[in-house]
């Protein structure tokens, strides 16, 4: 990373600057599709696996856990390279590399290391924001260590209310984890490593 | 898997946060090592907090999402231009060919199943008259099928009243006719243990369902409604038999 230009396109993804991400849907998201299409899968596939990866590289940037060493983009599409990659191992499909990005063998491994971690945290983030307005924001309350009379307080329900909804809001979003087939080849895989 | 209730959440919620005494952790740490379900579940718990504790990875995901959504509407609508000539004589064939279909064929035409059996939930009597203000303005919206401002008004009673479950279903049944199911399906899904609207409910979940093209869960709420035997058992019969012919043609 090195132009000026460079520099205020990282800063303004790590804010979340809108201009920026639209940006980067425009100008990389094609380049990704592309790829993923040619190799096996869909365009329903590409915008979740390019979501997925810049809620990663999103999530490393804010860390401090990443050292860009190359391009944004280039980052961007080595993650959903390799997402997609790892995606089509686990349905046992054939793997066509026909584009590499330019990166190093570490940084490569380093994604490849994160990446069934992030698939879980992405299933849950998705469900979570599938959840209706109120729940979201009840549930947002409830894990942030607010106290449940506090959030009876901020949400205008009765404590006894709060208590049920936020049962029901919780119920609701594990069945609808546990019902997507991700969840349960993770949940298999999981198995599978622990039996080794 | 254990089943699941508010004291078992509350159990492992107050785990998760360091709130138990230090005789019902080593319990609760015995019955992670013994008992395999309770351990499943405590699991997805776990998952759950870690990865919904990190709200700033939700928000910008949220921003992503309504980008996408911004970027295949302009695709849509950019398809829509291109398309648009080749729709209309797609049409005219599809018209003639219906034409000739019709001289042969006396069957008449029918809606989409969902079309066919929804109804939006009309405002009762009760809620008619003398009413607060911004009930009455909520009703009104929904009434006249303002549904963009009945979700804004209707969300801020609810807010108020959390415990008019009526409301939810006007509310359901906005998502609905704005084309949101899930979260349609979210407000229907609250009133499961309404001793009022658990049968109005569960009516409007299996038509959410249907509008999602998900058969198997609206058969199986379908067989709920006929045993319950109230107000919606007939529609729920046609509409199940509808779907059984649709999906196995050769056993009726």
């Amino acid at each position: 990373m090195s132009t000026k230009k460079d520099t205020e396109i990282l800063q303004g993804f790590i804010e979340g600057d809108s201009r920026v991400l639209r940006e980067m849907y425009s100008k990389h998201f094609p380049e990704v599709k592309s790829y993923i299409v040619r190799n096996s899968g869909t365009a329903t596939d590409a915008s979740d696996i390019f979501q997925d990866a810049l809620v990663l590289t999103y999530q490393k940037l804010k860390s401090g856990s990443l050292r860009l060493e190359c391009s944004l983009a280039t980052y961007i599409f080595a993650v959903s390279r390799n997402m997609w990659m790892n995606s089509l191992r686990k349905r046992k499909k054939k793997v066509t590399i026909d584009k590499s990005p330019d990166i190093s063998v570490n940084l490569e491994k380093s994604i490849f290391a994160e990446m069934e971690l992030q698939e879980q945290k992405a299933l849950y983030q998705k469900y979570f924001l599938k959840l209706g307005d109120r729940c979201q924001e009840l549930l947002q309350h409830f894990f942030l260590g607010k106290k449940m009379q506090e959030i009876s307080a901020l949400m205008g329900y009765s404590l006894a209310y709060t208590r049920k909804k936020k049962f029901e809001c919780k119920k609701r979003l594990l069945e609808m984890i546990e019902r997507d087939p991700i969840f349960v080849e993770l949940s298999s895989d999981t198995l599978k490593a622990k039996g080794k | 898997m254990s089943k699941r209730s508010p004291e078992l959440f509350d159990l492992i919620e107050d785990y998760l946060r360091n709130e138990l005494d230090d005789v019902s952790q080593k319990k609760f740490k015995k019955r992670l090592e013994t008992d395999t379900d309770f351990r499943k579940e405590f699991e997805k718990h776990k998952q759950l907090h870690q990865t919904l504790l990190d709200q700033d990875s939700i928000m910008f995901r949220k921003k992503l999402m309504r980008i996408e959504n911004e970027n295949s509407d302009s695709v849509n609508s950019k398809e829509s231009r291109f398309t648009f000539n080749w729709k209309i004589a797609a049409m005219i064939f599809v018209l003639l060919g219906l034409g000739l279909f019709f001289l042969f064929q006396n069957k008449s035409s029918e809606k989409s199943l969902f079309e066919k059996y929804y109804t939006v939930y009309p405002v009762e009597d009760t809620f008619r008259g003398n009413q607060e203000k911004d009930l009455q303005l909520s009703l009104r919206a929904y009434g006249r099928g303002d549904y963009k401002e009945a979700e804004i008004l209707l969300n801020g009673l609810i807010d108020k009243r959390p415990e008019a479950d009526e409301l939810k279903i006007y509310l359901g049944c906005t998502y609905l006719e704005l084309t949101q199911p899930e979260k349609a399906l979210s407000e229907f899904e609250s009133l499961i243990d309404s001793v009022t609207y658990s049968e109005q409910a569960n009516w409007y979940k299996a038509l959410t369902y249907l509008k999602m093209n998900q058969s198997a869960k609206v058969i199986s709420l379908l067989e709920d409604i006929i045993a319950f035997d109230g107000i919606y058992k007939n529609d729920a019969m046609n509409l199940y038999s509808n779907l059984k012919k649709e999906k196995d043609p050769d056993d009726l």
